[in-house]
Formats: structure tokens, sequence, C-alpha cells
């Protein structure tokens, strides 16, 4: 659990103030047909067994194809599921996300921005609503005078301006990268220092998503949040977060530095996400290259019933007997860089 | 062993020539201009990319295409020529032969129907036909992938009696024998195991989804398939199979693609030439090889690098400013100028007409004032339009 802690100590001098926001072998079933008492439960596996850990003015990027577990993560360190195991610690004590009361702290440190902006603000309130909300939930704004203040010094943090227009507009009124901007600007208003950023430009247009990403990061160095960014586009991955993990079928299977994950991938499933990932580079080196590399195929696998052992072994084109008898255990390969993979041994002992 | 052939045929023979096409939304808000003087050739066996912001108009393009369009929506201009292969030309090989055993019954019994004499080797214009005609030429020469499988496909029949349905329609005298032994091969080509004709929509993942209905688009083998964002609901995995399938498919049987994409990285890796839009007009046209190594419309270059990309340095990248424009009041002279970080003043007042380069011979066009000699006299280079953009990003950085 603290192994991910220790090795990414090394990388950076900063963490020695240690993580604000860590997830330990967090994992999480969702039962399915619970009506049937005698029949043994049948569940979806989500995340088999997740540890991550979040530093102040560091981006942690979760990258994983649909169905990997990635979202659920981030709710269950968001306090809206609870795992089935492993547990959340809120500056190195177990977070009590059952507690009513607690979560009300938690949540005013730890702070959601959601993948849908169309959905997920609501169509009868106008921008003012959405934000005073939050400052006076959290008792951040006395008055109407400072709410109005403070919505629109939040409404210029998130480049809305001029603000004072913005305040009175519904979300109808505004684009899709606006409606991202006032989402950003609800998550900040709590004053959060964990900001757990879902998919947070998928649904924005191609030219507005280098926009929301660069507010993102200013914010995260202004104003040193901790930054969970989730996406199944890995290049943005490598352009947003210092760090990466990769996520398959609610296993993570590799980890480390954003720029050594994705340049020197050592799982097959990193090398398959990033061989299939578009990039137009591919034209100067021959076009039957990238073909060549790309082996496996077929999708997620249930998640009902998953595969023994190492989801991915059934598309793996490296796969071994042992694969599909247990799960490997973490390899360190050195320089803050780990993968779940017998390719690169299997340290347990 | 067609390959030689058909790409010598590629570079001669034009399919799909739409000339100065307009459409527009009769809204009561005020007319939208959704599509403006669109001009382009689609030429056999060739992938042509449309790529753009939403709202650029590049459905749209691909609705009046297939004459799909419906009120309120008007073509207000333009014609769509479509060039039918001649049945006598001798030139073509394995594929045609491929295709006229399928198509025997049709071309007979498709005139023999309707009455109407398409003359093979004149263009129609696919605007002046009678539904009945239409109805004939869809799906036999010219066939549409939409956007998500989900919703293309009707989820109380199976996706075996929706291959078959179109077999039924369009090929009367098939056997319901030969129906099935068709519908089969067509799943093996798309690579989907033929059993799984008798599941229903639901059953199928995302991605089978997909290729069921590509291979429904394929069962009369059409001469051009359009695809509007094929692989946008899809996995980053996923969307590697099937636009590896949709390529080897192509070289296989030799029908032209025009691949609609907002994904401009996507677009370079898959299409020879690639058309940019621009609300509602072509701003740049060019080969896949030209457009990647020296963008030259600034809209272009921001789209282009609106993705970061996997490789080499990581840099600050800038996004495009601004939002696309409201397309029932489109700003005058460029469209582009008020988000252009290189506007010169000529560009809020004159409209850029695609040209080429002056001196040069490439068959890259671009519809903007900077590269005319007539109005500046030093176009920019790719270095220029990139720090133009970096500027950009940093100011926004500050701000």
């Amino acid at each position: 659990m603290n192994d991910i802690a220790v090795q990414l100590n090394k990388a950076n001098s900063e963490y020695h103030q240690g993580p604000i926001l860590e997830g330990v072998h967090l994992q999480k079933k969702f039962p399915i047909g619970s009506l049937k008492l005698s029949a043994t439960q049948r569940a979806v596996h989500a995340v088999e067994d997740a540890s991550l850990a979040l530093y102040p003015g560091r981006a942690l990027a979760l990258v994983g194809e649909s169905g990997s577990g990635k979202t659920t993560v981030a709710r269950i360190l968001a306090g809206l599921y609870s795992p089935t195991s492993g547990m959340v610690r809120f500056r190195g004590e177990p977070a009590k996300l059952t507690d009513k009361k607690y979560l009300q702290t938690y949540r005013r440190n730890v702070q959601l921005v959601l993948q849908d902006p169309f959905s997920s603000l609501n169509p009868v309130h106008d921008v003012r609503y959405h934000l005073a909300r939050p400052l006076r939930i959290f008792n951040h704004a006395q008055n109407r005078k400072q709410e109005t203040e403070q919505i629109l010094s939040l409404l210029n943090r998130v480049n809305l301006s001029p603000a004072e227009q913005f305040i009175q507009k519904y979300p109808h009124q505004l684009s899709g990268g606006q409606r991202q901007r006032v989402s950003i600007a609800r998550a900040l208003a709590v004053q959060p220092e964990v900001l757990l950023a879902d998919e947070p430009v998928s649904m924005l247009d191609v030219s507005i998503r280098l926009d929301i990403l660069n507010l993102l990061l200013r914010l995260k160095d202004e104003e040193r949040l901790a930054l969970l960014f989730i996406t199944h586009d890995i290049a943005s991955a490598r352009y947003f977060a210092e760090d990466t993990l990769v996520m398959y079928a609610g296993q993570m299977v590799e980890g480390g530095p954003s720029d050594e994950v994705i340049q020197r991938p050592k799982h097959p499933y990193t090398q398959l996400l990033i061989s299939a990932a578009p990039n137009p580079d591919n034209l100067h080196a021959q076009n039957d290259k990238e073909v060549t590399t790309f082996t496996a195929r077929g999708e997620i696998p249930s998640l009902i019933q998953p595969p023994s052992g190492c989801r991915f072994h059934p598309r793996c084109p490296h796969a071994m007997p042992v694969c599909s008898q247990r799960f490997p255990a973490r390899t360190d390969l050195g320089g803050g860089r780990w993968t779940n993979c017998f390719l690169f041994g299997d340290d347990e002992n | 062993m067609m390959g030689m052939n058909v790409s010598a045929n590629i570079q001669t023979d034009t399919l799909l020539d739409v000339k100065n096409l307009c459409v527009d939304y009769l809204a009561s808000s005020g007319t939208v201009h959704a599509v403006t003087d669109v001009n382009f050739t689609l030429k056999r066996g060739e992938i042509l990319g449309l790529a753009g912001e939403s709202g650029s108009g590049k459905s749209t393009l691909a609705y009046a295409i297939t004459c799909l369009l419906r009120p309120p929506a008007l073509i207000s201009g333009g014609e769509i020529l479509y060039y039918p292969r001649s049945s006598e030309d001798g030139r073509d090989n394995s594929r045609i032969k491929m295709t006229h055993l399928s198509k025997g019954g049709k071309s007979k019994q498709a005139k023999g129907a309707s009455e109407h004499s398409i003359e093979e080797t004149k263009p129609i214009n696919l605007l002046q036909l009678s539904p009945a005609q239409l109805r004939d030429l869809r799906w036999n020469d010219l066939a549409i992938v939409f956007q998500s499988a989900m919703n293309a496909l009707n989820p109380v029949m199976t996706v075996g009696a929706q291959i078959m349905d179109v077999l039924r329609t369009h090929r009367p005298d098939m056997g319901s024998d030969a129906r099935k032994q068709r519908a089969k091969e067509l799943f093996q080509l798309v690579g989907i195991a033929p059993d799984r004709l008798r599941s229903y929509p639901h059953e199928l993942s995302g991605g089978m989804r997909q290729r069921a209905i590509i291979a429904i688009a394929l069962a009369l083998s059409p001469e051009i398939l359009i695809m509007d964002e094929p692989t946008t609901a899809l996995d980053v995995v996923v969307q590697r199979e099937i636009l590896t399938e949709i390529m080897r498919l192509r070289e296989q049987l030799g029908f032209s693609v025009i691949f609609i994409t907002h994904d401009l990285s996507l677009l370079l890796e898959l299409a020879d030439y690639v058309a940019i839009m621009y609300a509602g007009r072509i701003v740049e046209k060019a080969s896949q090889g030209d457009l990647y190594a020296h963008p030259r419309h600034p809209y272009s270059y921001g789209l282009l690098n609106s993705f970061p990309s996997l490789h080499g340095p990581r840099r600050k990248m800038a996004g495009i400013p601004g939002s696309p424009p409201d397309l029932r009041m489109v700003p005058p002279g460029c469209a582009f100028h008020v988000r252009c970080p290189l506007a010169i003043d000529v560009c809020h007042k004159v409209l850029p007409t695609l040209l080429p380069m002056k001196g040069e011979k490439s068959e890259q066009l671009v519809a903007c004032h900077l590269y005319d000699t007539l109005y500046n006299e030093k176009p920019p280079t790719a270095l220029d339009l990139a720090r133009k953009y970096e500027a950009l990003a940093e100011e926004s950085n500050a701000g």
C-alpha cells in the first residue's frame, strides 16, 4: 500500500509532505439479482484492487477503456460509493466515509467534476444559484454581498468574463465549454484541496478541450490542487499529468511517470492502448508497422464472471499458463515505474 | 493481385462530383446556413476525410449527398453528380465480376421495373432523381453508416433479419437460402461469427454492433460508403479494429469512402484526401501528407494542434480561442477571422476562395488571404503559425 508513496518519493522531493488522498487496495462489487437468497450472490466485479495516491500540486491520470472501473474509483474517492473492501485515506488518516458529519468536512476538501456538462447543471437554475449553493452550504459566504463577490471572482478564475453577464445566465444559454467551466467553478467554490475530474473534456468539442485542460493545469499550479484526471485518451494523459496509471477491467496493470509509461510501455495492455491511439506521426514511420504491432483482439470481458488471474490474459499475445491462474504481483521497474505482469517478474514472496 | 490495376484506375476515375452545394435550415429564428458553396470530387477507391468542429456542417453534407435531408432543411443550390461504373468497362477485373454476379439481378430488375434508363456512362444529378430512383440508388451504390450504432439498429429484430431485410428489398429475386448465405458471408467479412446473426442488438457489444452496421452497409457492394463519425462512441482499441477492418475491406472490395469525424489525427492516418470545414465551408483541401506536413489555414493548424501528441517533447499547447459562430449570422469575410490569431484587415471584408498557393503545383487548396499575394506579401510559414498560437497559449496562461 505504501509502496507507491515510497516509489514516488524518489521521483520528486515535493512528495516529502506525503499524499493528501490515498486509495488503498480498493475493491468494489455491485451485487446483482439479489432476490434469490439461497443462490450465491452474483456481482459485477467493477474494481478488483486499486491503489493510488494524490499529491498537492500534482496531477495523476487514470487511463482505461470504458468498463475498466476508472469512474468507480473516482466515485469511491468522492465518497459516493463505499468500497467493498480497502480504504480511503485522507491526510494520512482513514476516511470515515459512512459518517455523515465526517463526509461534510471531507467534501469540503474533495470535489468531483463530472463528465457531461449538459446534464450536471440544473436547467432551471442560473449560474448564480449553482455557485451560491456550495458557498452557503460550506459557510464561505455570510451574506449576499460576499456571495456575489465570491461568485464573480470564481467566474473570473475559470475565465468566464465578463463575469457580471455570466452570473445570470442559464445553462441553455451557455456553450459546452462554458458549462464545463461553470462545473469547475462550482467545485472550486468549496475551496477544495483535491479535485477529481472524471473525463472532464470528453464531451467537449475538440478545439475547446485544450482550453479546459490548460485551465485545470493553471489551477493546479496556482492553488496547489491535487488532481485526479480520468480519461480514455492516453495522449491527453501525457499532456496533462505527471503520473499515469493504467487500468484494465478493474485491475491496475501499470503506473509511473507519464512520459515513461507512454514512451516505453511495458504491460501488453498499455502497449495495445498506445498502438491503437490515433497518431498521425505514423505517417512518417511506415504505415504497416503500426498494424503489425496491433495484435490483441476482442473487448473488455464481462465483469460478472471475469477471467481468472490476470484479466487481460484472454486477449494478451504473450499469455502464459500462469497468467490464468493468479494475478501477478507488482514488479518495481525503478524510477517510479511498476507493472503487474509475469513478463517482468513476479515478486511474490 | 487486383491491387495494382485498381490503383491505376483510381487516379483518373471520378465517382462523385459535388458542385457549389448549399444547404440551409429554415428555422423560425432565422435561416441557418449549414453548408455553403461546397465543392469536392471523390475518386474511385479513395478515402476522403471531412473534418471540423461540431456545427461545421459535415454531417449535413453527408445527409445531403444521400438526399436524406427533410424539411426544414433545404438544398438551396448546387448539384451532386454521380458517375456510375460503366458495365462495358473492360478494364475492371475481379471486383466488377463479383459485383455483377450479385448485381446481375439488380441492373436488369431496376431498369425494367422503374422504367428509368440511367445512362450508365453519363453522370446522374442525385438532386433531380425521383424518390423511386433514389430508393434504387441508395444502398446499391451509396450506403451510409450512422454515428451511433445503438440507434441505427432496430432493437426488436435480430441483426440477421435486418441484413436479410435489405437483401429482400433490393434483391427480390434472391431466394431465402441465398439471402442467408449472403448474410453469413457479410458477417464473416466484417469479422463477426456467423452464429451471431440470430442475436438481437442488445446482445452485442458496441464494437460488434458497429461491425454489423458496416455489414449491412456493404450488403449490396456499394460504390460509395459514407461514414458519419462511425467510431466516436467506441473505445480506442475497438476503434482501431474497426478502422483496420474498413481499410482491409476497401482494399478487397474497392469502394470509396467519405469519412466524417472531428478527430483530425485519426483522419490523417486513414484518409487519402482531407477537407477541413469551418462554418459550412471548406477552408482547406489537401492530401493527407501535405496537410500533416504543413497545414496552411490557421484553423487547420489549430485543429491539428488541439490533440496532444504521444511522442516528441511535451509542450504547452493552446486550443483555438473562442467558439464556432452562430450559423444564422456568419461573420462577414472569412468566418474564422474572429478567432484567428493571424487575421489581417481584409479578412473582415472579403470572402477568401479556395486557391492553390502561387507558384506551387501541389493539390493543396486553402481559402485564406494570408496566402494570397494580393493581400499579403509574404505568406506565413508553418513556423509563423506555430509562433502565433504559442503566443496565444502564453497569453491564456497568464490571464
